[in-house]
This record gives C-alpha cells, structure tokens and sequence, in this order.
C-alpha cells in the first residue's frame, strides 16, 4: 500500500502544479492622436497571423504596441507589409490575410475591411476617392476608392507589382519577384503605358527633389533559375524614362533593401544586406549628389552584429529609424540615429518590424 | 513509461486484461527483454493499438504518451516535439526501415494511420542511440508483426463521424505452417467542415471551415515465411497515399485560394533472420519513396494563378545488418551497421527553383549488455560516416539497479549526433552547406514501481527525470525580403520529467474500474544570444508546452465499456522572449467520452463504440489562429471473424 501512497502524491503535485497557470491580460493605453507618431508595421511571421501595429510617440519617447488589437479586440491578421494614411483613415495592408484593415488615424478604431485583394503589398492615394495597390501574387494593380472602401477595378500589369510612387499623372510600379520590369501608370486611365528593363528584381522606389525616380534592385539570388545579376541603384529620368545612371554593386552578396528618402528628397538611404547574416560592409548607406552625374553612396550605419530588416527616415528632423528582427521569432528593436548617423536610442515593437510610418498633419488641419 | 521487471509480468497482466473486457484497461506497458533492461523505452502494444484503431499515430501519441504533437487540426500536418526538441530530433523507422524525410528530417505523423501496425515502441532520449543516431529528443520504432496464427482471420472497421468523416479499415489474415500473411487496407475521408467562432476578423462570428477536405487510403501487406525453426523471412509493404487541402488560417479574406498537399508514399522491408543458440542473425533491406506535391493558386480578377507547384520526391535505400551474440548467460553483444543511400528532388515548376542532391550514410554500432541480479546496463559506441565527415565517436551508457521484484531506477547519459536534413544544406536559396551536425548530450534517471502480480488492485507509475543540451541547433531564418537560410545559431537546454500512471481494481473477471494516464512537465530554453538585444536567452522554446497531461477514467461491467478521457495541454509560447500577452496560445482542457457495447453475433465479435469528443464544446487553438472542431461525435461498428 505504501506504492499508493507514492502515486496519490505525484497525482496531487499535478494537479497542483496544473492549477497554478496564470492568464496575462494586455495592459497597454491606447495613445493620444495629437503628435506626430511614428508607426511601425510589425509583419509577424508568415501563416501565424500574429501581424501587428505599434506606435512610436515622439514626444513622450514612448512605445504602444498592439493598437490594433487592443483598440479593435481582433488581430490584424497575417504578415503587415505597409500602410499608408489617405484622409485621416489609416490603410493597414496585410499581405497574407489578403486584405486592407482601415481604422481612424487618430482614435485607431476601426472603420471597414477591403476584402478580396490577393496578396497586397503597398497602397497609394491617386486621387479624391482612388488609390491602387499592388500584389504580390497578382499580375495587377488593384483600384480600391478609399472612401468606400471597396474595390472598384483593376489595371492589368502583366506581373506581380511591389512598390508604387505618384509623380504628376502617373505612378510608377515595379514588379519584383522573378522580374525585371518597371512600369509608367497613366493614373487618368489606369493603363499602363510604358515599361522599362531595369537591375533584375527592383524592390523599392523613391523620387527625389530634382524629379529623379531611383530604383533599388537586389539583383536576385545564387542559383537562381532566373538568373543573378549584381544588385544596382537606378536614377531614371521621369522625362524621358530612361535610366541616367546605374550604380552596381560591388558583390553578388550584396542584396540591398528597403530604398527611401529623407523629407526634402535630397538624400536617399537603404540597407545594404545579404541573406540573413551580416556582411562585411552590411549597414545603412546614404547616397547624396542626387542630381549629379556621380551621385555619392556612403556608409552611415555599420550593421554591427545585427541583422537590419526595415528602414525609415523621419520627414521632419530626418532621424533614421531601422529594425532588427533579432531572430525573427520575437520583439524586434527600433534604433533611433540622427541624420548623421548617431544613435539616439532603441525600443522594442513587436515581431518583425519591417516598414514605418510617419504620421503628419493633413493639409489644411 | 511503466516499466515492468520481466517479460512474463507483462503477460500475465495482458492476459488478465483481455480476460476481464478485452483492452480497457492498461495502456501502456514496456517489453524489457531480459538483456535490454537499461534501455528506456515505452512500448504502446496491439492492445492499446486496437481500442484507437481508426487514429493516426499522431493522436495515439498525443494522448497516451507525455509527448508533445503540435497539429493543424484534423487529418492535417502533425509533427512531434520529443523532450523538447526540434520534430527534426525524432527518428522514426518502420520494420526497421528508416522513414523520416530526408529532406527535412522530420515526418509527419497524421500520415501514419495505426490501423498499419501492431507495435509502437518508443525510445526516450539517449536510450534511442542503440537504435541509430540522430534522435536528440528521442526515437520510435514501428513494427507490423503480430504474425497470424490462424487459417483465416478478418476484421473491418467502418465509423462515421461528424463532418462527413467516413473511415473503413480492413485487414485479413492468413497463416499456415510455412508462411503468415496479413493485407491491411484503410480508407479516411472527411469534409472538415466544422463549425467555429471566428475571432480572428471582424465582426466576430460563427462561421465553418472551408477548403479543409482530406482523403487517405492505403494498402499493406506483411508476410512471413518460415524456412525452418530458426530462419524466417520477412517481407513487408506500405503504399500510401493522402490528398488533402489546406485552410486559410482565421484572419484570411481574400479573394479565395487554393492551397494543397498531396503526398504520395511507398515503402518496403525485407529481413532475413537466423537465431542460432547463441547467436542471432538479421538483415533488413529496405526502401522508402516520399513524394509530395504541393500547390498554391490564387483566384483574381483574371482567374485562377498558380503561384506555387512544386514537386517533392525523395528515395532512401536503407540497409541494416544485426548480430546479437550471447558471451554468456549475462552477457550479450551485439553489432549493428548500416549502409544508406538518400536521393532528394524538388522543383518548383512555376518558377523552376528547385535543386537535387543526393547522399550516402554508413554507421556502425557495438553494445555490450549484461545481466545481474540487481544491477543490469549497457554500455554502446556508434560511429558514422557521411559526406566526407566522420562523426566523432558517440557513446551512451544505461544502468537499472533492481531494488525488488517491484521496484527499479534506471540511469542513462549520452551523446548523440543529428545530421542537417538535405534541404538544411541545399535548399536554394538559403541552404547552408557548411552547417555542422547539431550535437546532443542528455542524460536521465527514471524511477518505476508496479504492483505484485496477480493481486486485485493493479497499479504501475513511472517517472523519468531527464536533461539535455543540444549545440548547433539549426534554425531558418528569414532575410530581407523573404529569404530564409539555415544556421547553427541556437543552444538549448531541455529538462523535465515524463510519468505514466495506471491504477485498477477488479473485482472479477466481468467487472473492473480503472484509472491511467500520463503528466510531461518540459523546460527547453534558448541559451544563447545572437546579440545584445536578444531577450531569448533561459525563455522557453516556442510550441513547447510546460505542462502537458492526460487521464482516463474507465468501467468495464460485463459487456459495456464506458470512458471519460481529459487532455490538458499547457499554454505554449509562439515568440522565442515568451511574449505573454497577444502571443500567447492559451492553456485548454479537452474532454471526451466513449461508450462501447460488445456482442456476439453469430459467434462473430461485434464491437460498437459511440464517442463524443470535446463534450463541452471548447473553442480552442493549437496551432496560431488555426480553427479547431468544436464538439463532435462518431460510430464505430468493428466486426472481428
């Protein structure tokens, strides 16, 4: 009988140590809408649905994570790719759920879904109700009014379309994966109406002051079927669509990201990668001279034993704000540094911060 | 595991059991055959195997035994956690044959119906080494080989369930002096439709599961000729074959995609044994064909795009030679070697991304057993050679003292090797050819206590206590824009303890009431920091829970079986720094009650089961925003001639 004994009290150790469990309860305020806010997208990992928004407050130099779901009681869905605020309505583009969430600007609260996308990457406004989104997956641009929130129609590309930029009547897309091309939007007509080879696999676009539209290409991958060419920056006059200048990079290691400007447009910065581990040169690099005809690429930010992931530059003071995913399966770090590349500061957001947002005041508010 | 002092012990308590209800009662018991005794091995038997006959071996697992099975749901991807490790860290042979993929060291365990075996033997941590190497958590050995005795045996199994969910098992038997033979035959097919609470978008709602449909079917055959009294041959086939689709997960609404896994697979082994006086002889030789394939199509405004295709196959020739040779009475020795052969294709035809690698892999194995009154062990070395490399030497060594005929402590330390799978290496882009082994050294004590035999109240408790650090864990992480690459960038440190319990009371042979179940207490942790900013380092791995436990409560009265079975499953962590409040998957309790009534019909043995599983209708996730049944019901009619 002794045995008994022995397992009555492991029986007991469990079921005690199973009573012990705890439930966390988020305790995170909802911020104030008055400042100039920096919002971070938080992709989460892909097919966990663990996507979120946090909101940097620049007075305070405080962090909110999770205003989404703490505001509006529901996740925001699968992989947040990017956003963008049009009217006071802030488009939340989430990749992998095939949808927009749209919440009020200031309060975050929600306001309506666009639904039925396929795998939406960035979201412009073109006009008073029209914006376009591109897709991954899609060989499209999708045309949603922004005021509605429905989807209206759609421009054939002929290739999955990543980053987009207005300039006057026309927008300009690149599509990225397994491709090569550039395309001239006639946003009147929502047809497209030039194209243009460029560095394969161009993923992000920035115009600058002087009119110049700059196209990042990563060039692709080792081994791929498709081929590898040398990563490039491309100055493309506007113009007369052509490509001005190229700059390659000096190895197929390279693959740099993530191309944007400073407010003014004068400088442009990216981040200079290479797959999931650092390189030896790795960092944040600023390109100045945009208008001459050897515009200069410098290293500002050292990578330093992190693994940069997303890049943005404060329009008003041109602080620089970049991400590390840390090991991607956790909350990301924000480094805050000065124009001239000085750390200021870091906070955690949420898990993989990959695109930010800085919230200014409309016209006329 | 319950650990059971002799091989006649464990058949005198069967024997009770199929005498008193036929199976209700133990679950889980361990062969010790009398030279093995150190090894650490739970053994779930054709008993336990029987009452769950339409299951996979993901559920037999995850409710009888303390092990970890993280699932998408119902008839979706399974994989295990073993002690907490990676699914990578379990190796799983078949009749000998080894069947993980080798593409990505792993196997899914929702693939393995248990209607095709008779035996599940499962080796906890470096107990496993004997077996082969590779399993830092641990190993499992399949074997379908309860040979049929007599002339003609048959028995069909068809169930209906809820969500239009059709299963049918067959197996027929023959068997004379020369030869057995045995053909199994299984069919599942469910819509998955269920009904769930979508919190996940807004408004909140009920709605049902949609793109979800699986179908199985396969077909094995087992068969034994018997050359003399001491030659046998053994052949055995396993074709299998599942189409399933995959859900959106809950948040997803978009215009509507099509996402689908069909896998296609083949396997075979064929041993030759000679057991002399002292010395056993047994060659196994053996394939196993995976293939899957894999689709993605969106619907859009042009129609229906195909993003992914891409087809995966893989074949492994494995060979395997055994000696056992009696030194002694008390000492035994025994050599194993392998010689295996792994070629891997996989191409994505939308994009022609794939690659196609191929690679060899020789082992061998010596382990001395020996045998005294109170103090048994094993000491084993294995040694391995593949790509150009030689592994460093791996050694484990067991010890049981037997304090009575009731009693036992068990004691193991070793150290143990995992080659990185072939996509590890070669996957493009972001396969890593200079990724070293993952190493592991683990060590456990387990203390086991069961009742004398034949006495009314019958009760068997085992609890294992274990540790283990694992370096060079390899782990994917994603770059830049979506590119992934595999490093060895994690060490870990998994501690624990494992206990299976069984209590029973029989009044008489028609009468009895019973208790068993099983409690996993794991903490694997992170210990180290990619930089200064990592706050992963001493958290908890993520999809490992803490706790994890299961009991069942059952009473046999004359031909009526009724079961009431709860499954707790702990809350796991889905971020590597434990974030505890958006990320975190809660803690569930799931319930679940089966009557049986057993009857003869025209001296044919009919057993119908009605079952009820989560009775108190729990919404709950296993997986990330993965819906999961709410409550549901199922009809077993099982017919035995």
């Amino acid at each position: 009988m002794k045995n008994i004994k022995y397992i009555i009290a492991i029986a007991s150790i469990i079921i005690s140590t199973l009573s012990c469990e705890k439930s966390d309860t988020p305790d995170i305020p909802i911020p104030s809408s008055e400042v100039h806010n920096v919002y971070i997208c938080n992709e989460g990992n892909f097919m966990y649905g663990n996507a979120s928004l946090s909101l940097y407050n620049k007075e305070e130099k405080k962090v909110y994570n999770q205003i989404f779901y703490n505001t509006n009681n529901v996740p925001l869905g699968d992989v947040l790719q990017s956003m963008n605020i049009i009217d006071n309505r802030a488009f939340l583009v989430v990749n992998n759920s095939g949808k927009i969430q749209v919440i009020d600007s200031d309060s975050h609260k929600y306001v309506a879904t666009i639904t039925d996308l396929n795998s939406p990457r960035y979201i412009i406004d073109i006009d008073y109700n029209k914006a376009y989104v591109t897709d991954l997956y899609a060989p499209i641009i999708h045309i949603v009014d922004h005021k509605t929130y429905k989807k209206t129609g759609e421009i054939k590309v002929g290739r999955g379309t990543e980053a987009i930029v207005k300039h006057g009547d026309y927008a300009y897309v690149c599509s990225w994966s397994f491709s090569n091309m550039l395309y001239k939007i006639d946003t009147k007509k929502d047809i497209v109406v030039d194209s243009l080879v460029v560095t394969k696999q161009p993923n992000s676009l920035v115009i600058d002051k002087y009119n110049n539209l700059w196209v990042l290409s990563d060039g692709g991958y080792s081994g791929s079927p498709y081929g590898q060419e040398r990563a490039a920056l491309s100055k493309i006059n506007l113009s007369t669509f052509k490509i001005e200048h190229l700059h390659s990079f000096e190895s197929d290691s390279q693959s740099p990201t993530k191309l944007t400007s400073d407010g003014e447009g004068e400088n442009l910065f990216f981040i200079n990668g290479s797959w999931g581990e650092s390189i030896q040169n790795g960092g944040v690099y600023k390109v100045s001279n945009l208008n001459s005809s050897k515009p200069t690429l410098s290293m500002l930010i050292p990578e330093d034993n992190r693994l940069f992931y997303g890049l943005g530059v404060d329009p008003d003071n041109s602080d620089i704000y970049i991400s590390d995913a840390i090991d991607f399966q956790q909350k990301g770090v924000v480094f805050r540094y000065s124009s001239s590349g000085v750390l200021k500061d870091h906070f955690y957001v949420d898990i993989i911060p990959g695109y930010f947002h800085f919230k200014r005041e409309a016209p006329g508010k | 595991m319950m650990v059971l002092l002799s091989v006649q012990s464990i058949y005198s308590m069967e024997e009770q059991i199929d005498t008193l209800k036929q199976l209700n009662s133990v679950v889980i018991t361990a062969k010790k055959p009398q030279l093995t005794t150190a090894i650490t091995r739970t053994v779930i038997d054709s008993a336990t195997i029987s009452q769950s006959a339409t299951s996979s071996l993901a559920e037999v697992i995850a409710t009888k035994t303390p092990l970890y099975i993280k699932t998408y749901g119902l008839g979706s991807i399974a994989t295990i956690s073993f002690r907490g490790t990676a699914a990578s860290h379990t190796k799983v042979k078949w009749n000998g044959v080894k069947i993980n993929n080798p593409m990505i060291g792993q196997i899914d365990f929702s693939q393995l119906p248990i209607w095709m075996m008779d035996r599940v033997e499962i080796y906890h941590g470096g107990s496993s080494l004997v077996e082969g190497s590779g399993s830092l958590g641990g190993g499992i050995n399949l074997y379908s080989d309860n040979w049929v005795k007599k002339p003609l045996e048959i028995s069909l199994i068809q169930r209906v369930a809820s969500f239009k969910t059709l299963n049918s098992a067959l197996g027929i038997g023959s068997a004379s002096k020369k030869h057995s033979l045995q053909i199994r035959y299984y069919y599942l097919t469910a819509d998955n439709n269920f009904k769930f609470y979508n919190n996940a978008v807004l408004p909140h709602r009920y709605q049902k599961q949609k793109n979800a449909e699986i179908t199985k079917r396969g077909v094995s055959t087992d068969f034994r000729y018997i050359i003399d009294n001491r030659t046998k041959i053994n052949f055995h086939t396993w074709y299998h074959k599942s189409d399933r689709n995959l859900p959106t997960i809950m948040s997803y609404e978009g215009k509507g995609r099509n996402e689908k896994q069909n896998d296609y697979d083949f396997k075979y082994s064929l041993s030759a044994e000679k057991i002399g006086s002292r010395l056993k002889q047994k060659f196994t030789n053996g394939l196993n064909y995976i293939s899957i394939d894999y689709l993605l199509a969106n619907h859009t405004d042009l129609g229906l795009i195909t993003n992914i295709d891409s087809r995966s196959s893989s074949y492994s020739y494995i060979n395997t030679y055994q000696l056992n040779y009696h030194l002694s009475q008390n000492l035994e020795l025994k050599i194993d070697a392998n010689i295996d052969y792994h070629n891997v294709k996989t191409l994505n035809r939308i994009t022609n991304e794939g690659y196609r690698a191929n690679r060899g892999e020789f082992g061998v194995g010596a382990t001395l057993f020996w045998n005294r009154d109170i103090f048994d062990g094993y000491i084993h070395l294995r040694e391995e050679y593949a790509q150009s490399n030689l592994s460093p030497l791996m050694p484990s060594i067991g010890v049981v003292v037997n304090l009575d005929n009731t009693k036992n402590i068990n004691f193991n330390i070793t150290k143990n090797y995992n080659r990185p799978s072939l996509n590890d290496l070669y996957w493009l882009p972001g396969g890593n050819s200079d990724l070293k082994p993952e190493e592991g050294i683990s060590s456990d004590i387990s203390f086991n206590i069961k009742s004398k035999e034949r006495s009314i109240i019958l009760y068997n408790i085992s609890s294992n206590i274990f540790i283990s650090k694992i370096k060079n864990w390899i782990l994917w992480r994603p770059s830049e824009f979506r590119y992934w690459r595999a490093e060895n960038i994690r060490e870990v440190l998994s501690k624990g303890i494992e206990i299976n319990y069984m209590l029973k009371y029989a009044s008489d042979s028609e009468r009895s009431i019973y208790i068993h179940g099983n409690y996993g207490y794991t903490s694997s942790t992170n210990q180290k920091a990619l930089n200064d900013k990592d706050k992963s380092v001493g958290k908890q791995l993520i999809y490992t829970p803490k706790h994890k436990a299961s009991i069942s409560m059952g009473v046999n009265m004359y031909s009526y079986t009724a079961k009431w079975s709860t499954n707790y499953m702990g809350q796991r962590f889905t971020t590597s720094e434990n974030e505890s409040t958006r990320h975190k998957l809660m803690a569930y309790t799931i319930h679940s009650l089966e009557i049986q009534k057993d009857q003869s019909v025209l001296n044919k043995k009919l057993n119908i089961i009605f079952s009820i599983d989560n009775i108190l209708n729990k919404d709950y996730q296993s997986i990330l925003w993965r819906a999961m049944p709410r409550r549901n019901y199922s009809l077993t009619l099982k017919l035995t001639i």
